[in-house]
């Protein structure tokens, strides 16, 4: 009766078990896109009813829901995570820190995402990011619950470091972008979303003390109870985003992870060659260096910042938590801005643009770290401080405009690689300028300027044989097949696997734009990976 | 040279924004006199050292000038102010509760006991310790201040190197049960909201998959079959 070799389903869709005619199934596809509810979408899609544009005033489910509740999400955790710097001069009077304990929490804090951001990938591949994300966000809220109970230093140390693996709700956040946005737009959402899910870091050190002097003075609570009470606020965030994630959620335009039937058509790889061409990219590591001096920079800015205004220019904490604030703000337009200047600069100049744009405004954002360094005045601090932000966020959204270029093959573990580099950098950064009572804090704030300094000229080492490097023409007998190619072995390639290479290499020759991604069906295995905090 | 003019401008405009501006320095405690006798007692125990609870117990602090003194030193004095500070111990590696010569920027001495009318003797004053004082080592200092809040002198209850008589301050934790009953409770509505989500989805999902499997057994009778079914 019904034929069952005729099983249809378009990539990956919700579309129904149930088996059905191709020639029915044809006419349907060619009818209006419907979603699960049988009602036309809010934006316009392509075949796999992605979106093709990024609206962001509208909640319309399921791209524009899954945006908003992916960025917020994603800001949730930002804000959980370094909700204790901006309280920092009440809790290191209530658990008796010393420098070294300050400094060993703000270590932690960035430590616990890397090994988490690196799971969440195969998490999102398994499970699906709205799982992901929400499973996640919910099992780190009671390491948030746990931060009013702390009584020691070693506790605050391991809260701190449990509450960090929420933010690999990153890698949950631009996978789901990947699969709910167009390969031409998905760049804009992507960088959209990690700016603004990174605003967190400046949210919380304008809301934290806010909260803090409410409960004192209007709930009229000891000081050493009001911070404690006012870590309740991001661990009810956690739960209230979780649930909204679960019950509103929808990993695809089209359905749920467990709905699907995934079609046999997906081109699957094996994960050890995949990291070994990611690893064996000496690239990949020049721009782990480099993204440990931006995107480090800026996290471990959102670590120090607050008590540093606090103690050095005698501002009391709000006024500290407002100013401190500003710097994450600016995340709002300089992540994205970072990444259509990448963009514009590719169009006139190629990769060899990319990489001098990059170089140019990391730099820039090293000297500025440098003079904040120096400033000793407090207004003068603030705008040096504003110009310093814009400066390095905007080179954490341009370091990911040549990302997408170094590998087509292992572009998920590069990415993950690269993100793991930029919570090292911020690691290696505290250890070295901040821990210890050697170095006033504006000596180490200097000194990291200078470090970015130094980090991010190993970008003149980078070369792409194709285009080029940031001193050298590119080898004219090489084109962009051949090094994409290349990441695949001669059988490999006449069986083949490296079509969806192939593919990309023709887009990126046509414009080496950070707009242009690859789509699911050109390299499903790791699609998520595009973009990144 | 319009260019030169613009670059001027503008190096002009950075180094004014940049220039160190020296604040102005407040006095420094290597010039004042140490004039005043300090005593300091921790009340409900009667000893001049020894350990203190916050909120409990309470420091009664006595001050005079010093009676050996010659000149009359104290024709300016209008007021004291009496502080609790830091002992060099709990001072160590951290920076924010830094000694400092320049009154202004010296973080020694975070509390304030009282603040009194200047007299030369008979001043006493009974200080609650109170629960926002972080625990540590401490003593007490007053500065006697003049019709402008100058510092002019000071006297403390220690010797110069801060080894005497000091005051252990044992402070509060600030937790109550209420906010580990409240923590405790939330994190597990967190964790069992999850968990039962969960559930509830991979029940949904196989009971879809049993239907499915069963309709497909079955076998469906799709458009087609049934439009040959009413045609033929």
């Amino acid at each position: 009766m019904a034929p069952h070799n005729e099983h249809q389903s378009q990539g990956i869709t919700g579309s129904p078990v149930l088996p059905v005619p191709k020639d029915v199934m044809d006419e349907l596809s060619s009818a209006q896109a419907t979603d699960l509810k049988g009602r036309p979408f809010a934006l316009p899609v392509d075949s796999e009813h992605k979106a093709k544009t990024l609206r962001l005033y509208s909640f319309a489910s399921p791209h524009m829901l899954t945006f908003h509740l992916s960025w917020i999400s994603f800001m949730t955790c930002f804000f959980s995570t370094f909700a204790p710097p901006p309280l920092m001069p009440v809790i290191r009077d209530n658990l008796n820190f010393t420098k070294v304990d300050i400094s060993n929490a703000a270590v932690a804090s960035v430590s616990g995402s890397i090994i988490s951001r690196l799971l969440m990938g195969t998490i999102c591949d398994l499970a699906g990011p709205r799982y992901g994300c929400a499973i996640l966000i919910m099992v780190t809220a009671p390491a948030v619950f746990c931060m009013p109970l702390v009584n020691s230093v070693t506790g605050f140390i391991m809260v701190r470091f449990f509450i960090s693996f929420a933010l690999a709700t990153f890698v949950s956040c631009q996978f789901w972008m990947s699969s709910m946005f167009n390969s031409k737009i998905v760049g804009l959402a992507n960088g959209t979303a990690a700016g603004w899910g990174n605003v967190g870091g400046g949210v919380t050190q304008l809301v934290m003390p806010l909260v803090f002097s409410l409960i004192r003075h209007q709930f009229g609570a000891e000081e050493f109870t009001a911070w404690r009470l006012a870590f309740f606020l991001p661990g009810v965030m956690h739960v209230v985003m979780g649930l909204l994630v679960l019950t509103l959620g929808q990993d695809l335009p089209d359905g749920n992870y467990a709905a699907l039937k995934r079609s046999g058509d997906k081109v699957s790889d094996t994960f050890d060659k995949v990291f070994w061409h990611g690893v064996t990219n000496y690239r990949t590591w020049i721009f782990t260096i480099t993204y440990g001096y931006c995107l480090g920079v800026e996290l471990t800015v959102d670590n120090i910042i607050a008590e540093y205004f606090y103690d050095r220019f005698d501002v009391n904490l709000s006024t500290a938590g407002i100013i401190a604030s500003t710097f994450g703000f600016m995340n709002i337009f300089a992540r994205p801005l970072g990444g259509i200047v990448s963009d514009l600069t590719a169009r006139r100049f190629g990769m060899r643009g990319r990489l001098w744009v990059l170089w140019i405004i990391q730099s820039l954002g090293g000297v500025f770290c440098v003079v904040l360094g120096l400033t000793h005045q407090l207004t003068s601090s603030i705008v040096v401080m504003l110009i310093f932000s814009i400066f390095v966020q905007a080179a954490c959204g341009a370091t990911f405009g040549v990302i997408p270029f170094i590998s087509r093959r292992s572009l998920g573990i590069i990415s993950g690689l690269i993100g793991a580099g930029g919570n090292v950098g911020s690691i290696l950064t505290q250890v070295l300028f901040f821990s210890s009572s050697k170095y006033s804090s504006e000596t180490g704030i200097m000194l990291m300027g200078v470090m970015t300094l130094a980090c991010t000229s190993v970008l003149f080492l980078v070369y792409f044989p194709q285009w080029g490097g940031m001193l050298f023409p590119p080898n004219s007998k090489t084109t962009e097949e051949d090094y994409y190619g290349d990441e695949w072995s001669e059988e490999e390639r006449s069986a083949g696997l490296a079509n969806a290479s192939y593919k990309f290499a023709a887009n990126s020759r046509v414009s080496g734009s950070w707009m242009i991604r690859v789509s699911e069906e050109e390299f499903p295995l790791c699609s998520g990976f595009v973009d990144g905090a | 040279m319009a260019c030169c003019h613009k670059l001027l401008a503008v190096t002009v405009l950075f180094a004014a924004l940049f220039q160190a501006t020296e604040v102005e320095g407040g006095v420094r405690f290597s010039t004042l006199e140490r004039n005043l006798v300090v005593n300091a007692q921790i009340q409900s125990q009667n000893v001049s050292s020894g350990v203190a609870k916050v909120g409990v117990d309470s420091l009664a602090v006595q001050w005079n000038l010093n009676s050996s003194l010659e000149i009359e030193v104290d024709s300016e004095y209008a007021s004291v102010k009496v502080k609790l500070c830091f002992a060099p111990k709990s001072q160590i590696d951290r920076g924010w509760r830094k000694t400092d010569d320049d009154l202004q920027r010296d973080n020694t001495c975070p509390k304030e006991i009282a603040t009194k009318l200047y007299r030369s003797e008979g001043n006493f004053v009974v200080w609650r310790i109170p629960k926002n004082v972080p625990g540590g080592e401490y003593f007490v200092r007053a500065y006697v201040l003049d019709t402008q809040a100058v510092e002019l002198a000071y006297g403390q209850n220690t010797d110069d190197a801060k080894t005497t008589n000091l005051i252990t301050i044992i402070p509060i934790t600030g937790r109550l049960p209420s906010i580990d009953i409240a923590g405790i409770v939330l994190s597990l509505f967190s964790v069992v909201s999850l968990c039962s989500f969960l559930l509830a989805e991979t029940l949904l999902d196989e009971k879809i998959r049993f239907q499915n499997d069963l309709l497909n057994h079955i076998g469906v009778i799709g458009p087609r079959a049934l439009a040959f079914a009413f045609t033929n």
